[in-house]
C-alpha cells in the first residue's frame, strides 16, 4: 500500500519517516515499560527538562514514576560491550508542558549510540539529526556547539562557581554588555574578555564559525574541542543540508552530563528547539558505565502545536447515499472511487463542518456530483 | 519582516525616537490612535504595543522576534531569550526602601512588600535573610505606611514618591535600564536583520 504523507498528521508523518530513516542506518527500536523507579530520576534530576514527575506507589510499596525521559532508562540498561550499540525510540513521556505547570503526555522520538564513540559516530548522529529536522521542515537550522570549548574557556579563568555561572549566563544570552561589565568587576584580563566576546558572537556556517573561534583559543582544552568540531565540519561538508548548519556557542546543555559536541535544531514555525542532543559521556560515567554516548531527541509535542495538518480537505469525496440504497452497491461505488487513489467518507449526509473536495450522491444505481470545491 | 514588541508608555516613545534616529519610519505609530499594530514595510519592520510585563511573553513565543523590556522584568521572570543590547534609557534602580527611622529587627523574619517577588527572594537569599513576601501589584509604598510590611522592594527612579511618603532607600539591589531582547528561535532565521538593527542602535546608544 502506498502511504500518502500529505494527508497524515504532521506528528505521524515525522515518526514514520524517522523510524524508517533510523532503521536504514542500523538503529534498532528500543521498547520500554511505561514506569521506572522514581529514584532513577531523583538522582539525575538536573538531566531532565523539568524535575516535576508523576509518581505513584506500586503494589510492592515502591515509589514509581511515569517516565519523563527515555535516555536515562537506556543508559541505565546499557551493557559494557565492544562496538557501538545503536538504538532509537518512539515513546510517550510525561512532564509539564513548557511554561506551564500542567502535566502532558507527549511523544518523543530519539536515538542513542552507546559504546566506542569515534569521529564517524559523531558524524553519523549529526547527519541523522539533519535528516530528522528536514523531515519536519526543510527550512531548518541546526546549531552546533561544543561543551568542552565553552567550559575550558570559562573554567580556565580561575573564578569561583558563582562567577562561572554568571559568565555562562552572558554567553547563553548573547549578552555582550553584561559580559563587559562583569569582566571589569571580576578582573578578567583583556585577552580573556576578547575570547569570551568571540565565543558569544561567533556566527555563520560551521566552517566560518570555526575559523572565527580559532582566535578565542586560549588553552589545550579549547584546542582539542575545536579540532573535534573541525573534524565534524570536514566530514559534514559533503552531506545534504550542510548549509543549514551553524556554529553557535549560546547553547550549552548541562555541563555535568554533556561533554563534547552538542546540537540544537530549530524550524521557523516553532519558537523553541524541536531537536536537541549531543555527546553525554559524563552521564554514562555517573552510571559507572565505561563507554561513550551520543544521541538526540525530537520534541514531537512542539511540532504538534505549530504544524497543522497540511491537507486542505478532510476527504477527497463524500459519498452520500439515498435512503434504502443497497449496502453492497454503496460499498462498491465507494470502492470504485478509492481505486482511483482517493479517500472517501460514506454516509447518509455530510457533516456540517466537514471539508470535502467533492460531494457525490449515490441513488442506488448511479453517482451524480452534488458539489465540487 | 522583523516583528518588534514595544512596552506601552514612556519606554515605547523613547525606543521609537531611537529607531527614528537610525532611520526607521515611525510616522504611523506616533499618530494619536488606538491601533496596536503598525507596519513600516519599506523598513521591513512591524511594531506592536503590549503591556510592559508581557513583552517577554510575546518574544519567548516567537510572535515578536525582538522586544524592548526593562531589566527588572528580565530579572524577575528570567525568560529564555537573548539579551542583545543595553539601550541605556529608562534608567532606574531596584531598591529596598523603608519608612524614615526604620530599624531592622534581625530576630524575626522580614516582611517584604513587592511587585518583584523573584528579585526580592534572590536578594535576601544572597544575604541569608529569612523573609516573608507580600505580593502587591501597585502602590507598594502603602504597605509599610499601614504596617502591612517592614520594607518594600521596588523600582526607584527619582525618589520623589518615597520622599513624599516619608520613606527613603535602605539598600540598593541593582541598576535597571531598558534592554533589547530577541527570541532564540527567531534569531536563528533572522540573524542578519536583527544584527543590522542591533549594530545601528549600538552606534546611537553609546
Amino acid at each position: 500500500m502506498e502511504i500518502e504523507l500529505n494527508s497524515m498528521r504532521k506528528e505521524d508523518e515525522v515518526s514514520l519517516v524517522l523510524g524508517n530513516l533510523f532503521e536504514s542506518y542500523g538503529y534498532k527500536k528500543y521498547l520500554m515499560s511505561r514506569f521506572e523507579e522514581y529514584s532513577l530520576y531523583m538522582e539525575n534530576k538536573d538531566f531532565l527538562i523539568s524535575d516535576k514527575i508523576i509518581t505513584f506507589t506500586d503494589a510492592g510499596g515502591k515509589l514509581m514514576a511515569l517516565k519523563p525521559d527515555v535516555t536515562l532508562s537506556i543508559v541505565k540498561n546499557a551493557k559494557a560491550e565492544k562496538g557501538v550499540r545503536k538504538l532509537y525510540y518512539i515513546e510517550n513521556v510525561y512532564r509539564p508542558a513548557r511554561n506551564s505547570p500542567e502535566f502532558r503526555e507527549s511523544e518523543q522520538i530519539g536515538l542513542e549510540a552507546i559504546g566506542d564513540i569515534d569521529g564517524y559516530t559523531v558524524y553519523e548522529v549529526t547527519r541523522l539529526a539533519l535528516s530528522a529536522l528536514a523531515a519536519v521542515d526543510k527550512n531548518f537550522i541546526l546549531d552546533i556547539s561544543h561543551v568542552g570549548f565553552v567550559s575550558a574557556l570559562i573554567e580556565g579563568l580561575g573564578l569561583d562557581y558563582e562567577a562561572n555561572e554568571e559568565i555562562y549566563g552572558y554567553v547563553t544570552g548573547k549578552n555582550l554588555h553584561g559580559l563587559r561589565a562583569a569582566a571589569a568587576r571580576l578582573g578578567i584580563s583583556d585577552v580573556a574578555l576578547a575570547a569570551l566576546e568571540t565565543l558569544t558572537s561567533v556566527s555563520g556556517t560551521l566552517s566560518e564559525g570555526i575559523e572565527k573561534a580559532r582566535k578565542a583559543v586560549m588553552n589545550d582544552g579549547m584546542r582539542v574541542a575545536l579540532e573535534e568540531l573541525a573534524t565534524l565540519d570536514k566530514a559534514l561538508r559533503s552531506a545534504a543540508y550542510y548549509d543549514n548548519v551553524r556554529l553557535d556557542f549560546s547553547f550549552v546543555n548541562d555541563t555535568g552530563y554533556y561533554n563534547g559536541i552538542i546540537f540544537t535544531g530549530f524550524t521557523p514555525a516553532v519558537p523553541r528547539p524541536v531537536l536537541s542532543g549531543g555527546r553525554y559521556d559524563k552521564l554514562m560515567k555517573k552510571f559507572a558505565k565505561d563507554a561513550g554516548a551520543i544521541g538526540f531527541a525530537v520534541y514531537v509535542d512542539e511540532i504538534v502545536s505549530y504544524y497543522s495538518r497540511k491537507a486542505e480537505f478532510d476527504q477527497d469525496v463524500f459519498l452520500e447515499y439515498a435512503e434504502g440504497a443497497d449496502i453492497s452497491a454503496v460499498a462498491a461505488a465507494a470502492d470504485a472511487i478509492r481505486a482511483e487513489g482517493k479517500s472517501v467518507s460514506v454516509g447518509s449526509a455530510p457533516l456540517a463542518d466537514g471539508k470535502y473536495r467533492k460531494i457525490m450522491r449515490f441513488d442506488g444505481e448511479k453517482l451524480t456530483e452534488v458539489k465540487n470545491a | 519582516m522583523l516583528n518588534v514588541a514595544l512596552p506601552k508608555g514612556r519606554l515605547a516613545d523613547k525606543t521609537l525616537k531611537l529607531l527614528a534616529e537610525v532611520g526607521y519610519n515611525i510616522d504611523e505609530i506616533t499618530k494619536e490612535n488606538r491601533k496596536l499594530v503598525f507596519e513600516d514595510s519599506a523598513g521591513g519592520i512591524c511594531y506592536f504595543l503590549v503591556k510592559p510585563s508581557d513583552v517577554t511573553v510575546y518574544v519567548e513565543n516567537g510572535v515578536a522576534d525582538i522586544g524592548v523590556v526593562g531589566k527588572d522584568i528580565l530579572l524577575e521572570y528570567a525568560p529564555d531569550v537573548y539579551e542583545l543590547l543595553d539601550l541605556k534609557m529608562g534608567k532606574c534602580r531596584v531598591a529596598v526602601a523603608a519608612k524614615n527611622g526604620y530599624r531592622e529587627d534581625f530576630e524575626r523574619p522580614l516582611r517584604v512588600a513587592t511587585k518583584f517577588p523573584g528579585i526580592a527572594r534572590r536578594y535576601y537569599a544572597s544575604v541569608n535573610r529569612d523573609i516573608e513576601i507580600i505580593k502587591l501589584n501597585g502602590s507598594i509604598e502603602l504597605a509599610p505606611i499601614l504596617g502591612m510590611s517592614d520594607v518594600i522592594v521596588d523600582i526607584v527612579e527619582t525618589g520623589t514618591t518615597l520622599k513624599e511618603n516619608d520613606m527613603s532607600v535602605f539598600t540598593e539591589i541593582t541598576d535597571i535600564s531598558a534592554r533589547l531582547i530577541a527570541c532564540k528561535a527567531s534569531y536563528q532565521f533572522k540573524r542578519a536583520e536583527i544584527e543590522t538593527l542591533v549594530s545601528k542602535l549600538r552606534e546611537v546608544v553609546k
